[in-house]
C-alpha cells in the first residue's frame, strides 16, 4: 500500500506506522497549505471494545524542509494522552457520545501541539481533544458533528484535527501482491504457467470500509516557505517545501510484569517515516525497510540506487511478457532512471514541464515536493502531473490523486521520455493501472478540512 | 549502522547526550539500590550491584543530588568492554565502566 505495513518491524506496530501523507494548497482556503498524515492503518470499523487511537507513547511529527537540505526547517510535533473516566468498566462508552466532554465517553485522548523551527520550539494548542471512533448509531449518532468540533483553531490561521477518518487511499492490494496482477490486464500476464488464472476484470479495492487515523494541519503558506516567501512565481525556489512525516518511539521498552504496565525510557528514536507514496513500500528492499524508516531524508542518497534502477521496472516486462518492450530494452541497457531521482529524490527541475518545477536542490531527499504557488486546479485531474494537472501529485499530493497509477506509469516509463526525448515509452505505460478511482470508494470526500471523509460506522454493514 | 540517526525535529543531530556520566550516576546514587531495581535489576540476585554502584558513588551522593524520579535502566552494551548504556527519561549517557559491567554480567548468570 502506499505506506501501510510496508516494513516488516513497523507493521507490528500499527500506532507508529505511518500510511500516507498529503501537501496541498488548500482549494477552498487560498494562501494555505493542507498536511495531512495518517496513521493506524487497516482499521476495521467494528474493532471494539478497545477502538483505535493513537499512541500516547509515540511522537508524531510533520516535517518540512524549505532549503532542499534533506533536514527539516519546520517540525509540528504532536503528543497524545488517554484519559480514562471509569476503569472498572470494559466499555468505551456508556451511552451515546454527544459531544466531546461528554460523560458517557470513557477513553479520551487529549493532545498537544507544538510548532519547532529556527527560532526554537512554541506550543500551538495543548489540552485539544481528538473525537471518538465512529461506532454505530447508538454511540455515535452524529459523527460529522463531533468531528467538526474536533477541528481546532490554534490561531494565527492555522487549524488542527487528529482522529479517524475514512480511508482515501484506494488500491487493489489483493491483485497487486498477487505476484503483480493487475485485473485490467490479467490476460496480459505471464500466469507463471497456471491454467486457471482470472481474466480481465475491474479492480477491486482493498480499502473499502476501512478507516484510519490522521493528523490533519492547515496553515498559512508563509508559516512554511522559506523566509515567508507568499509570492505567486511558481518558478521561485521559495516556493517549494518538501514534507514528510515521522514517528519515533522512545529507546527502550521494558515490560513491567509487576506493574501490569509499559516502561518507556530514553531519547525518541524514529521508527517510521513517508514522504513519498509507495517509496519504503515499492523502492526499497526488504532488507533494507526498516532501516529506511530509521533515517532522515538528508541521507537518501544510500538509497538512491534503488530509484534509479527500481526493481518493478524489471518486473514488468517479465510479468507482462510483450507488453514493454522499450522498457525492457532499458532496464537492460541498465539506463540509470533520471526521471524517478528526480520525481522522488529532488523535485522536477524548471525546462521539463512547462510552467512548472518543485526543484529542491542537489541533496536527494525522500519528500513529497508542493509548489505552493500553483493554484489548485478548477478541475482536477487524478492523475496529477501525468494528466496535465500541475496541482496534482508529484506536485504534492491531494486526497483523491491516484498515486499508484501516477507511480505505475512512471515507472513504466511513461516519464523517463521527459529526460530523453529519443525514448518512446510503450503504449501501455501511459494506461498502466489497477482499474481503481476515487468512484471505488463508498465515502466522499470533503470539500473542506479535515479533507478525508467521515469515518466508517462500526454498526453499518460494510457495502460495496 | 546508520552514521546520523533521525530524532525528533527531524534537525539531525542525536539529542542524547543530554547528561554526564557523572550528573547519571548521582542520579542512580540518589536513586539507590531500589532505583536500579525498578529499572533493570529485578532479580534479588542483582542487589548486591546495585548496593555496590550505590558505595562507589556514595562520593557523588553526597554532592546533594538530586532524587531521581524517572526509572533507571541499564544496559550493557559491551561487557568484555565495560561500555554501558543508562537509559531514563529521554535522555541517554554511554560511559565505559569495566567493572561495573563485569559485576551485572556475573549477576546475570
Amino acid at each position: 500500500m502506499s505506506s501501510h505495513r510496508e516494513a516488516p518491524e513497523i507493521s507490528k506496530d500499527p500506532v507508529a506506522d505511518s500510511t500516507d501523507v498529503y501537501a496541498f494548497v488548500s482549494p477552498d482556503k487560498p494562501g494555505n497549505v493542507t498536511l495531512i498524515a495518517n496513521y493506524v492503518p487497516l482499521q476495521g470499523p467494528a474493532g471494539g471494545p478497545n477502538f483505535y487511537e493513537f499512541g500516547q507513547d509515540v511522537l508524531y511529527e510533520i516535517h518540512v524542509d524549505n532549503n532542499g537540505n534533506g533536514y527539516a526547517d519546520v517540525t509540528y510535533q504532536f503528543r497524545f494522552t488517554t484519559e480514562v473516566s471509569d476503569p472498572n468498566t470494559f466499555l468505551y462508552n456508556t451511552g451515546p457520545i454527544e459531544s466531546l466532554d461528554s460523560a458517557n465517553w470513557n477513553r479520551k485522548q487529549f493532545y498537544t501541539v507544538t510548532r519547532v523551527d529556527g527560532r526554537g520550539s512554541h506550543t500551538l494548542g495543548s489540552g485539544l481533544a481528538c473525537p471518538p471512533c465512529n461506532i454505530g448509531p447508538l454511540s455515535t449518532p452524529d459523527y460529522p458533528a463531533l468531528a467538526a468540533a474536533a477541528v481546532h483553531d490554534l490561531g494565527g490561521g492555522c487549524s488542527v484535527y487528529a482522529g479517524q477518518r475514512a480511508e482515501g487511499f484506494y488500491i487493489d492490494l489483493g491483485a497487486i501482491f498477487d505476484l503483480g496482477d493487475l485485473r485490467p490486464f490479467a490476460s496480459d500476464h505471464n500466469r507463471f504457467g497456471l491454467s486457471n488464472y482470472p481474466t480481465n476484470a475491474p479492480g477491486v479495492n482493498s480499502t473499502l470500509n476501512l478507516n484510519v487515523d490522521s493528523i490533519a494541519l492547515q496553515v498559512p503558506v508563509s508559516d512554511l516557505t522559506r523566509g515567508g516567501w507568499t509570492g505567486t512565481s511558481a518558478s521561485d525556489s521559495r516556493a517549494v517545501i518538501g514534507v514528510w512525516t515521522s514517528a519515533s518511539r522512545q529507546r527502550v521498552r521494558l515490560y513491567d510484569v509487576n506493574g501490569g504496565q509499559i516502561l518507556n525510557s530514553g531519547p525518541f528514536t524514529q521508527v517510521s517515516r513517508l514522504g513519498n507514496p509507495l517509496f519504503n513500500e515499492v523502492i526499497v528492499p526488504m532488507g533494507k525497510k526498516d532501516y529506511w524508516n530509521s533515517q532522515s531524508p538528508a541521507h537518501d542518497k544510500q538509497f538512491a540506487s534503488f530509484v534509479a534502477h527500481p526493481e518493478l521496472a524489471a518486473l514488468l516486462p517479465v510479468l507482462y511478457p510483450g507488453v514493454f518492450p522499450n522498457l525492457a530494452a532499458l532496464d537492460k541497457a541498465g539506463t540509470s532512471r533520471a526521471d524517478l531521482e528526480a520525481i522522488l529524490l529532488t523535485g522536477i527541475p524548471s525546462g521539463i514541464i512547462p510552467g512548472f518545477q518543485n526543484y529542491t536542490g542537489a541533496t536527494q531527499a525522500d519528500e513529497l515536493r508542493l509548489n505552493t504557488a500553483i493554484k489548485p486546479s478548477a478541475s482536477p485531474n487524478i492523475y496529477g502531473l501525468l494528466g496535465g494537472d500541475l496541482a496534482g501529485f508529484p506536485n504534492g499530493r491531494r486526497v483523491f490523486d491516484d498515486v499508484t497509477a501516477i507511480e505505475l506509469r512512471a515507472i513504466a516509463g511513461v516519464t523517463y521520455a521527459l529526460v530523453d526525448k529519443s525514448y518512446t515509452p510503450d503504449a501501455a505505460a501511459g494506461a498502466v493501472t489497477d482499474g481503481l478511482t476515487p468512484d471505488s470508494l463508498n465515502v466522499p470526500y470533503l470539500t473542506s478540512f479535515p479533507y478525508l471523509g467521515v469515518p466508517h460506522s462500526g454498526y453499518t454493514p460494510p457495502s460495496i | 549502522m546508520p552514521d546520523e540517526e533521525a530524532v525528533p525535529g527531524g534537525r539531525g543531530k542525536p539529542a542524547t547526550q543530554g547528561a554526564t556520566r557523572r550528573g547519571l550516576l548521582r542520579g542512580a546514587a540518589g536513586l539507590g539500590a531500589a532505583g536500579l531495581a525498578a529499572g533493570f535489576v529485578a532479580d534479588k540476585a542483582l542487589a548486591p550491584v546495585a548496593a555496590s554502584a550505590a558505595t562507589r558513588n556514595a562520593t557523588a551522593a553526597a554532592d546533594a543530588a538530586p532524587a531521581h524520579e524517572e526509572p533507571l535502566i541499564v544496559h550493557v552494551h559491551d561487557a568484555r568492554t565495560g561500555v554501558v548504556d543508562l537509559f531514563t527519561g529521554t535522555r541517554h549517557v554511554r560511559f565505559t565502566d569495566p567493572q561495573l559491567a563485569a559485576q551485572l554480567a556475573r549477576a546475570a548468570r
